[in-house]
């Protein structure tokens, strides 16, 4: 759990950040597509994929936990330079890569206050999200069915309300 | 069968002329009513401190454990709504001891009861309006955190979403069932001021 725990904070770092950056250097390659790698945590390995794209600020994009199905973490305010960095404020972590031209990939690191796990990047595509699992599909039936016991208590109250309302007019 | 069956009109008329089979509160009734209102108070009270210390556990953990400022800041607002919500409990709904007169003991009854269905009333303001804007900074936090594990960012969103919606409805129908119990004290009200202007008349 805590391997998922600690994946679940590194993309959750990835959420929100304040800004990668590229290509300052000339040779560097364009960080906009598909990237996929695996980050070397403590005690697992998360295979991982960023979808990049420009902006007018800078890179956008999201970044997906492929391993642990997660899909579709927003990447924000990636702005150019060299390395290739973003700034993770909500979790006091750094993701960032150097561009490798020998290897052809961005190589780099997550940081965080529990250490540093090595992440590269290669380009190469991002499989799709799974969309209903079970798990997901028991949420949704149990907060459907909650919603509707609690929209009946609901119903069941106002005509209560309103009976009395009616009672004490005619009274 | 009877030869002479009565019209249903007249029946009504009987039914609604029939004189009244309940029993007046007596003085003893009324003690035993303002006692058992001070007791349910006592149980309401160690129910709802016990919940609210559970409360403050597991949001506890949760600031250490969930990842993201405005998690922690929810699981933290959520802390002290439970606080403030135990600290109103001791102040407002703390049981208190019925009088021995029998005058004294209507008296106390009754304001027990105005105190009982005002609080019953207000119970937005103290009780529902504090969780509520902690649930909120939980449920926003949340919908900008990480997608669960086998889950893409919308599905996460929706279920993330369903939730708060899940929420506020619970919040509304625990508003709604204490005007609903506010009624009732009312009535409860309503009754001991009969019995007044029948020790009047």
């Amino acid at each position: 759990m805590k391997r998922v725990a600690a994946s679940l904070v590194i993309a959750a770092a990835l959420a929100l950040p304040s800004g990668p950056v590229s290509a300052a250097d000339p040779a560097a390659a364009d960080p906009t597509g598909d990237w996929i790698g695996t980050m070397h945590l403590s005690k697992l390995d998360i295979f991982a994929g960023l979808e990049i794209r420009r902006t007018d600020k800078g890179y956008e994009g999201v970044y997906d936990a492929i391993s642990q199905g997660a899909w579709g973490v927003p990447l924000t305010r990636a702005r150019p330079a060299a390395p290739l960095r973003f700034q993770v404020t909500n979790l006091s972590g750094t993701l960032s890569f150097t561009w490798d031209p020998a290897e052809q990939r961005w190589t780099g690191d997550w940081r965080e206050k529990s250490g540093v796990y090595p992440f590269s990047l290669s380009r190469g595509p991002i499989p799709p999200a799974s969309l209903l699992s079970g798990r997901t599909l028991f949420a949704l039936s149990f907060i459907g069915l909650l919603m509707a016991l609690e929209a009946a208590g609901i119903a069941r109250l106002l005509y209560l309300r309103r009976r009395r309302r009616t009672r004490l007019r005619s009274a | 069968m009877s030869d002479n069956p009565i019209p249903p009109v007249d029946i009504k008329v009987m039914w609604k002329n029939q004189p009244r089979a309940i029993t007046r509160l007596g003085p003893e009734t009324v003690r035993r009513n303002a006692k058992r209102l001070q007791r349910r108070r006592l149980r309401v009270l160690i129910q709802e401190t016990f919940g609210a210390l559970a409360l403050i556990v597991v949001f506890g953990l949760y600031i250490r454990i969930l990842p993201g400022p405005l998690l922690k800041m929810g699981a933290g607002l959520m802390i002290v709504a439970a606080v403030f919500y135990v600290w109103c409990l001791f102040v407002l709904v703390r049981p208190r001891r019925v009088p021995d007169g029998a005058a004294a003991c209507l008296d106390f009854h009754r304001r027990e009861l105005e105190r009982q269905r005002d609080l019953c009333r207000g119970v937005w303001r103290w009780a529902i309006l504090p969780f509520v804007l902690a649930g909120t900074v939980v449920y926003a936090g949340r919908w900008v955190a990480v997608p669960s594990i086998g889950r893409s960012a919308w599905i996460d969103h929706l279920i993330v979403g369903g939730g708060a919606v899940l929420m506020l409805e619970s919040f509304v129908l625990v508003w709604l069932w204490n005007l609903h119990r506010a009624d009732r004290w009312q009535d409860q009200l309503d009754e001991l001021d009969g019995l007044d202007k029948e020790a009047g008349t």
